[in-house]
């Protein structure tokens, strides 16, 4: 008979059996916390780096957590300040120019409507395509819905920086868009 | 049009808490094909789903290497105590008894405090074998005895040399201003001024934990690494050793390093400060020892006013300024 663990139960279980608590917590929200971070930064290798310093954390903190939330959105508030500390000691330029890719990943369908599914992946890849800086502003603004002082305080950057990102981000999403919309 | 304002009221609406003058703004705004075009994009990029599948097994398995690898904070209790465990653990509490009852009688400890002023260095040992060489102008606090606490925790104010005495048991760990170095038993270079923004640990010896006091940042340094910690949470680690220690070893060694980096090494072994703005040298690079005990500080620069043509000066307050020079 197996049952789902609960929160409580993986918090006790961290304290006595550490070995076995970790390898649950892995294996339950590994892949969920490379997803919250691949979000922001969309560099697998580097997403792997950081989703393991993130348990890291928690193994070398066991006896000590104190977790308020839920596991499930305590994790992803690290996993998002890890990659916002990764980001601020990149100290990535964000005012300076940078290069954007036009080119379409698939043929334009004008006047055509796509399936959703289509449109979907659409967006995704054009998301994907955004520059770094840009993708980054954006997914934080997007995806964490976090407000344009939060992001500014969080990298280091100006609030006029953060609205120029997000307008140029969706500028590029609208030139790349245009013809599926 | 204002493309500020066209993603404040996306936003607001979102939100659903858009007024509804604010409301027929934004249609007025969505007249425009472009700006349509930038809400609709604006709404569907929020169901953005890009991700990925990474390797789980192959992650734990490289996550387990890592947990076996580092002391966690504290020792991990097992879940089904055996008689053997039992044993032990009864072995332990006699001991702490035999050790802990003349200290138990609520008798204060003392905090010693050592301070070292103006070229003056002391060195001090610890009951638990630890043996610390404080540098100038630092102070350091511990209490007398450790006996009866978990870790052996001592304050640093400045720069110090550590050699810590084995104890795993007894985590030692160094508090600064804003900084925390946890180890096992080491030996290590601490330096945290106060008016200085950034502690420097530079370790020799051993593997050692450097973090911030919040917890936010951390790393773990192995012999002959070195890492700065700032106040503003920048954290930078290099995989070689510097001068850090001369204060110490009366050695200053440099091996094709240039003039620039080698005055800092000269500002901070000599305690002096050195404008070099009207310098043209600082790119070249040299190779030299110096031993700081034997060689002063003036008699090292005139030594390149003669080789590569410098001028130096040093005004009323002691603050030196090196000018021109050539790069051979």
């Amino acid at each position: 008979m197996q049952h789902e663990i609960t929160d409580q139960e993986l918090l006790h279980l961290l304290r006595t059996d550490g070995d076995r608590a970790m390898k649950l917590l892995f294996s339950s929200y590994y892949g969920f916390v490379c997803n919250a971070i691949f979000k922001v930064l969309p560099d697998k290798v580097l997403v792997e780096d950081l989703a393991q310093e993130v348990f890291y954390e928690i193994w070398r903190r066991k006896d000590k957590l104190k977790i308020s939330t839920t596991i499930r959105a305590y994790l992803k508030r690290a996993a998002i300040n890890r990659a916002l500390n990764y980001i601020r000691d990149q100290k990535i330029k964000f005012d300076e120019e940078e290069k954007i890719d036009l080119s379409y990943s698939s043929a334009p369908k004008a006047q055509q409507q796509v399936e959703a599914k289509e449109m979907e992946q659409m967006i995704n890849a054009a998301i994907d395509s955004l520059p770094e800086r840009c993708r980054i502003v954006f997914a934080l603004s997007r995806f964490e819905e976090m407000s344009y002082q939060e992001i500014a305080d969080k990298l280091n950057i100006s609030i006029k920086t953060v609205e120029n990102q997000i307008s140029k981000a969706l500028k590029v999403l609208r030139i790349k868009l245009k013809d599926h919309l | 049009m204002d493309k500020k304002r066209h993603i404040e009221l996306l936003l607001k609406q979102e939100k659903g808490n858009i007024l509804s003058s604010e409301q027929a703004e934004l249609s007025q705004l969505h007249q425009e094909e472009d700006t349509l075009i930038d809400a609709k994009v604006f709404q569907w990029s929020k169901q953005y789903s890009g991700s990925f599948e990474p390797d789980v097994d192959a992650a734990w398995s490289k996550f387990q290497t890592k947990m076996e690898d580092t002391p966690s904070e504290a020792i991990v209790k097992p879940l089904f105590p055996n008689l053997l465990r039992i044993a032990a653990a009864v072995a332990v509490l006699v001991v702490a008894y035999v050790f802990i009852q003349p200290f138990g009688k609520s008798e204060a400890v003392a905090l010693m405090n050592i301070q070292t002023a103006n070229n003056e260095q002391k060195t001090i040992a610890l009951e638990d074998g630890t043996t610390v060489i404080l540098n100038e102008n630092s102070s350091f606090q511990y209490l007398e005895t450790f006996s009866g606490s978990e870790e052996r925790k001592v304050y640093l104010s400045g720069e110090a040399y550590f050699d810590v005495a084995r104890d795993e048991q007894h985590p030692f760990i160094i508090e600064s201003d804003f900084t925390k170095v946890e180890v096992l038993g080491t030996a290590f270079n601490v330096r945290a001024y106060s008016e200085e923004d950034f502690t420097e640990v530079e370790v020799v010896e051993g593997k050692v934990r450097f973090e911030s006091k919040d917890g936010s940042m951390e790393e773990i340094l192995i012999k002959k690494q070195r890492a700065t910690l700032h106040k503003t949470g920048k954290l930078t680690r290099k995989n070689k050793t510097s001068n850090a220690q001369a204060w110490r070893s009366n050695k200053l060694i440099f091996i094709d390093q240039s003039f620039g980096s080698i005055l800092k090494d000269l500002e901070r072994t000599y305690g002096v400060q050195i404008d070099d703005s009207q310098l043209n040298i600082l790119d070249c690079k040299f190779s030299l020892n110096i031993d700081t005990k034997e060689k002063q500080l003036e008699a090292i620069l005139d030594d390149w006013t003669k080789t590569n043509a410098i001028q130096f000066k040093k005004d009323s307050a002691g603050k030196y300024t090196v000018i021109g020079g050539k790069c051979f």
